[in-house]
């Protein structure tokens, strides 16, 4: 049984690159009296979320108001500096497609390291309907995947990427492969990865995208949740798929 | 093509001996723990294969163009240290060969660790994955690595008369070794990653600890009452299994020595595991 529970989390994110470190710096500090202050932010503060199964969850807010932050830490990315997680079952964050991939090595050989990563075992036949999926020819299969165009390239990452179901979904932005007709197909296969999940969280600025999908908008700022708003309409996807497209 | 069956052979061998391994360790670990550990070696395996698959990728003689390069710095350096002792340079061969050849895989696991959560940041902040997994990686690279050159010092053992009877006596202390490496690569890879200051640190003191190891040249060349030699760390982690090797008994001295290195690395491996769960922040 999926769920997803974060009490009063709060997340304080030390900045390490953000000040000079270096020792020329500090003894020149400690000369003119520069207060040493501890240098974090608080990326996510006293946040509480319960999810259940079925829960479609958006986050919104503007840029850097802790929303990749949030479904990082739910990812098991960062540790929560105070407070509790409970996440019950297989998360799979789907926060950029780039991550893994090597442009050296041929498709084929890509999509099997992405598989394994992924805990899957890539046997011929699904690397092959992975590559059905693309709708690239065969014999590309065999080729670095520096020789492709980078919208072949999001082909083969969305395709290996979406392959398998997951009972937890994070979504960064909904994932989006811009490329004529190969995007509406994309869409089709995004939306039953999110059917098939029993909760997935988006986190997008589209907030006509959100009230789509969701059942709960929770908008964030500066960390904190600023208000949740419950959707009770339930999501109507290829109706709502086709008039976007219109 | 019976390369091709060779090498597909070889990889089901592989991975077979992975799963089995991963499989026993899961074993012992709890129900909960099981499916993290026995994932998580998976990973690194693949990760290592690919690597080790794919670093030379369309050249003609592949990774063994590193058992090449060590076959080379073997002839070499024999021949120069050869004029060192009046003992004889051939009979020397296998060990110089085996010696670097332990040197290249430690060196080479403790200098990837240095940048291996940097190199990985991509799969450890998108697809949050465990960061203790990019530091496995290392170990299982360089051993699958080592294994090409191992090539060279089997080839010289089997060319020269030397003795292979102390080869049993010496596995466990190359056990001792590999775990050390191991340990090595956890603790300092975490330290490195943290604190930018340590990785150019470790580079110069690989260096130096290269040349102030008996690696290339054997504790009977020199003085045997080198201060330094004797407090060096990697004088016994070398004579734990070349001394049973070349002699068929073990100094205790360098089995305590190292013993308590392996404690100390233990403990703190253990701390860096714990701490590699702020690695995130770290990269």
């Amino acid at each position: 049984m999926a769920s997803i529970s974060l009490r009063n989390v709060c997340l304080d994110y030390p900045l390490y690159g953000a000040y000079d470190f270096s020792l020329k710096r500090r003894l020149l500090g400690r000369l003119i009296r520069a207060t040493d202050e501890t240098q974090t932010i608080r990326a996510i503060d006293h946040v509480s979320i319960e999810a259940a199964p079925g829960a479609r969850i958006g986050l919104a807010g503007p840029n850097g108001s802790g929303k990749s932050t949030l479904l990082r830490l739910i990812a098991g990315v960062y540790p929560a500096t105070s407070g509790q997680i409970n996440i019950a079952g297989n998360v799979m964050p789907l926060l950029g497609l780039n991550a893994g991939a090597n442009l050296d090595f041929v498709a084929a050989d890509n999509i099997s390291l992405l598989l394994r990563i992924g805990g899957r075992k890539p046997t011929q036949a699904i690397v092959d309907e992975i590559w059905a999926f693309t709708e690239l020819e065969e014999r590309m299969q065999r080729m670095p995947l520096r020789m492709f165009s980078s919208g072949m390239l999001m082909r083969v990452l969305f395709a290996t990427a979406t392959a398998f179901p997951a009972d937890i979904l994070l979504l960064d932005e909904w994932l989006s492969v811009v490329d004529g007709n190969f995007s509406a197909k994309a869409e089709k296969r995004l939306l039953k990865l999110v059917e098939a999940a029993a909760i997935v969280i988006i986190a997008s600025h589209d907030q006509a995208l959100l009230r789509r999908t969701c059942t709960s908008i929770i908008n964030l700022d500066h960390g904190r949740i600023v208000s949740t708003t419950p959707l009770d309409a339930p999501p109507t996807y290829p109706f709502d798929l086709r008039e976007k497209r219109a | 093509m019976p390369l091709a069956v060779f090498t597909n052979g070889i990889e089901t061998i592989y991975r077979q001996a992975i799963a089995a391994k991963a499989s026993r360790a899961a074993a012992h670990a709890s129900r909960t723990e099981t499916t993290g550990l026995f994932g998580a070696v998976k990973i690194v395996a693949a990760l290592a294969w690919s690597d080790m698959r794919h670093r030379y990728v369309r050249s003609l003689l592949g990774p063994f163009w590193m058992s090449i390069q060590m076959a080379i710095m073997v002839a070499v350096l024999g021949s120069v240290i050869g004029h060192f002792s009046n003992a004889s340079a051939v009979s020397r061969l296998p060990m110089l060969a085996l010696s670097l050849t332990a040197w290249t895989f430690l060196n080479g696991v403790v200098l990837d660790a240095t940048t291996a959560l940097q190199n990985s940041a991509s799969l450890i902040k998108d697809r949050a994955l465990p960061p203790v997994i990019f530091l496995l990686q290392c170990s299982f690279r360089q051993a699958l690595f080592a294994l090409h050159n191992l090539t060279v010092p089997l080839i010289l053992w089997l060319a020269t008369p030397a003795k292979l009877t102390g080869a049993l006596a010496a596995l466990p202390g190359l056990a001792l070794f590999i775990v050390c490496t191991l340990g090595l690569s956890l603790v300092l890879g975490a330290l490195a990653t943290r604190f930018r200051d340590i990785k150019p640190i470790i580079e110069s003191t690989l260096t130096l600890a290269f040349l102030s190891s008996p690696i290339i040249w054997t504790p009977e060349m020199i003085d045997r009452g080198s201060t330094i030699m004797r407090f060096n760390p990697l004088t016994h982690l070398f004579a734990v299994w070349r001394e049973p090797l070349a002699s068929g008994h073990l100094a205790t001295t360098s089995a305590v020595y190292v013993l308590v290195c392996l404690a100390m690395l233990t403990a703190a491996a253990a701390v860096a595991i714990v701490h590699l769960r702020k690695a995130a922040f770290w990269i």
